[in-house]
């Protein structure tokens, strides 16, 4: 069943997948957050670069500052050495600070010289320490070898100048070299001034190449994060776009009630478009759960709704063990349908924990509409029940006695044939009353199978003789034109109790055939039985004695005949005549009361007689019924002696019993006794003492 | 763990013993058997049982007093109702009190062995 719930909520499972989906996740985005580090890499390239080239060209300006420094100097020395020859002509004293300026001027030049030779940290044009790297162009050692070409011997003769006490002779050999050299002098470092600034002007240009190029990559990279990243944005976009359509398919298409419910009990946002309708209501994310059930069941099972529900979301409990008390299983509930008819309906509820780590996040609530699968069991349970019946019936149907199985077989089928076509011959052209008269024959009929099937045992059949009864009965009371329409119903009980008859009827096939007619002593026990069943279910008690073995000497149908009314007038007697045993008692009769029927044969004729010892007939308790029923008006009843009164009870559908049972309140049986009377051409006869007995006397020949 | 069996029907005793005995759940051991609730908590304060299981309807103290005197002696007691399905709200009481889960009598072997199993998990 269901997963287990770990108490402490660190100890479990989950957290290696949940790692595993970073992992994913980084592999989802791994060529872009590849292609941030390469935008990175190359803005620090060019960072650096732009850093190093800016430094350089730094340099290159120091450079060139430091050769024109080169070419001033050099003129300077070359003025310097002018005027000091001009002071010695004059006789003049030579300035100090014309010789300062001509030794520093030396002592820069070859600092200077030897710093663009080899490199050197030097003073700069401000007099602060610059260093000064080594010129590395061709052009620039070759203009570099040949200053120091001119340089060195110029520097040679100007070394006596840069003590004092030199002589004339020194001073006019170094102006004699520097008047001889100095426009070549200058010449080159013209030439190294122009190529320090070539050096620094194709440093620029490269490093405006190198920004360039890195841009246009950052550029590039960049587009390519773009596209490659809105792609994959959208992808994934429609991916989810796509599940959000599919989840909004099946909650809009499912059958059961489903959503989640919160810690608070409150319902979740999704929910499938049936809980409404199984709910017979709106429902709305985040409506309380037990607020929306509460209409639906009792107070009690509600309450227990709301302790399960905390029971699941406790972690103490199993969810897997407490499936069997779920007090939702079973719902029942009455809604209107659309229509507006009432209707009972069957809910389950079924709860599942969503549990994320070691927690109970959510309950998964399924609402199931059961009603189907509740109507089949009842149904089979019916079905059951009324199988064993039909058993039992059948077993009762072989423990009768097989002759009388068989007479009442063939008679109850050829009373149903008869019925069949007194139904069907019964169309709308004929008059209403004819039909009445027609339903009034079969409903004769059918009650002679009721008192045979009773008699027999068969309660099955009885109880569904008595049904059809009650249906030919409705269609009687229906009256005008819809008679016809009522009809409609009638051939379907009909239908089934002729299937039964035919299976009784296989049945006395099988039985081993028995002597015919008859034996008279099981005909005689089972009206015995009948008359114990009929006192037993009327609350009675009853010693009967039959006395029927003479209805073998008849012809069949006449003893057919016969015995119909012996099984009415005893059930009559039993229902009508014999009183209960408290009222007995106060008349001071035994509480068993005594039935005998007997048939008799005579030197003529043969006679029948149905007598009990009960309370008599009652002429006062016949003409009240007969007022009760509104069959006279209380003047006509007056014109009517107690002979006429009574002669009353065998007419259709009158009965002194005020509800109808298996035996007795149809107002049917004495009139089948009546009309079996004349089919017999027998004469009638009743005679009754108030409170002492009452016999029927049927005389034929 | 140690086991105690608590119902009033010698039957289901000796079934639920039987089937622990028998059926071999590994690291689960009988050590005492009870009629009725006072009787468990009486043996429960001599033999410390882990796993407990309980009938709801005894004589003298039934199941939901019993599983809160088990459960005040030890909190951790991994308590498995046993009883027949008449009255869910009985079972839920239960489950409140603090048992952990709910066998429906009758019951088949494996079910008993998979519940004893569930309940004894974690705790």
């Amino acid at each position: 069943m269901a997963a287990v719930l770990p108490l402490d909520p660190g100890a479990t499972a989950p957290r290696p997948a949940r790692t595993g989906t970073r992992a994913f996740q980084f592999g989802k985005y791994r060529e872009i957050i590849i292609a941030v580090a390469f935008f990175l890499l190359f803005d620090l390239g060019v960072l650096v670069l732009n850093f190093y080239t800016s430094f350089k060209i730094d340099q290159d300006t120091v450079a060139i500052n430091l050769a024109g420094r080169q070419r001033y100097v050099s003129q300077r020395i070359a003025r310097t050495l002018l005027e000091l020859d001009a002071a010695r002509a004059a006789g003049r004293p030579m300035k100090a600070e014309t010789l300062a300026e001509l030794r520093a001027g030396a002592k820069i030049f070859d600092l200077s010289h030897e710093a663009f030779k080899h490199g050197a940290t030097i003073p700069g044009g401000d007099g602060k320490p610059v260093f000064l790297d080594a010129v590395t162009s061709e052009q620039g050692r070759a203009l570099e070898a040949r200053v120091d070409t001119l340089w060195k011997p110029y520097f040679q003769k100007l070394q006596p100048l840069l003590a004092d006490g030199f002589g004339d002779q020194q001073l006019a050999d170094a102006l004699a070299y520097s008047q001889a050299s100095n426009i070549a002098l200058l010449n080159v470092a013209n030439e190294f001034v122009t190529e320090t600034q070539q050096i620094g002007a194709s440093r620029a240009s490269t490093l405006r190449l190198v920004q360039t190029g890195g841009i246009v990559l950052a550029l590039l990279n960049f587009a390519f994060i773009l596209f490659k990243f809105l792609r994959r944005l959208q992808t994934s976009d429609a991916a989810i776009e796509s599940a959000n359509e599919e989840n909004r398919e099946i909650l809009t298409s499912v059958r059961e009630g489903l959503f989640l419910l919160t810690p608070d009990f409150r319902l979740g946002s999704q929910l499938s478009a049936s809980a409404h309708g199984l709910f017979g209501r709106q429902l709305a994310a985040g409506d309380n759960f037990f607020t929306v059930l509460q209409p639906l069941v009792t107070e009690k099972a509600l309450s227990d709704a709301r302790d399960y529900v905390e029971l699941l979301f406790s972690a103490h409990v199993k969810e897997a063990l407490v499936q069997d008390i779920n007090p939702l299983s079973e719902v029942e509930l009455l809604t209107h349908n659309r229509l507006g008819r009432e209707s009972r309906r069957y809910l389950s509820f079924h709860f599942n924990r969503v549990q994320v780590g070691g927690a109970v996040r959510h309950l998964l609530v399924t609402v199931q509409d059961i009603t189907a699968r509740i109507e089949l069991e009842r149904k089979l349970g019916e079905e059951r029940q009324r199988s064993q019946k039909e058993f039992g019936m059948l077993l009762k149907a072989i423990d009768a006695d097989p002759a009388l199985l068989r007479q009442f077989v063939g008679h109850a089928e050829t009373g149903l044939l008869e019925v069949n076509d007194l139904l069907r011959g019964t169309s709308g052209t004929q008059g209403e009353a004819a039909i009445l008269k027609r339903l009034d024959q079969a409903a004769r009929r059918v009650h002679a199978i009721k008192g045979d099937a009773a008699t027999l045992g068969l309660d099955s059949i009885a109880a569904q003789a008595h049904q059809f009864e009650t249906e030919l009965a409705r269609v009687r009371q229906t009256g005008g034109g819809d008679i016809g329409a009522a009809l409609v119903a009638l051939p379907l009980p009909l239908e089934e109790l002729l299937t039964k008859i035919g299976a009784l009827k296989a049945l006395t096939g099988v039985q081993r055939a028995a002597a015919e007619p008859a034996a008279a002593d099981a005909g005689n026990a089972a009206l015995v039985r009948l008359a114990q069943e009929v006192a037993a279910a009327g609350g009675k008690k009853v010693e009967p004695t039959v006395r029927m073995g003479a209805v073998a000497d008849l012809e069949p149908e006449a003893a057919g005949l016969v015995r119909e009314i012996a099984v009415q007038l005893l059930r009559n007697a039993l229902a009508h005549g014999v009183e209960p045993p408290a009222e007995r008692r106060a008349a001071g009769k035994p509480e068993e009361g005594k039935v005998e029927v007997q048939l008799v044969r005579g030197e003529a004729d043969w006679c029948l007689s149905v007598r009990d010892d009960g309370g008599g007939l009652s002429a006062p308790r016949v003409r009240q019924r007969l007022l009760d029923l509104r069959w006279y008006t209380p003047a006509q009843l007056e014109n009517f002696d107690d002979r006429q009164i009574v002669s009353h009870i065998f007419r259709p559908g009158f009965s002194t019993a005020s509800d109808v049972s298996l035996h007795a309140g149809r107002g049917v049986g004495l009139d089948l006794v009546q009309a079996n009377v004349q089919k017999l051409g027998a004469r009638l006869t009743l005679s009754s003492t108030p409170g002492r007995h009452t016999e029927f006397k049927i005389r034929f020949a | 763990m140690r086991l105690l069996i608590v119902d009033d029907s010698n039957m289901i005793r000796s079934r639920i013993s039987r089937v622990v005995q028998q059926g071999g759940i590994a690291d689960l051991s009988l050590v005492g058997m009870a009629r009725n609730g006072a009787e468990a908590v009486r043996i429960a304060r001599a033999s410390q049982p882990d796993v407990v299981t309980m009938d709801l309807t005894m004589p003298e103290m039934d199941g939901v007093e019993c599983i809160e005197h088990l459960l005040r002696l030890n909190p951790k007691l991994n308590i498995l109702v046993v009883s027949a399905l008449s009255d869910k709200s009985t079972a839920i009481a239960a489950l409140k009190k603090g048992a952990r889960g709910f066998v429906g009598k009758p019951f088949s072997d494996d079910e008993l062995k998979m519940a004893l199993l569930d309940v004894m998990e974690a705790r």
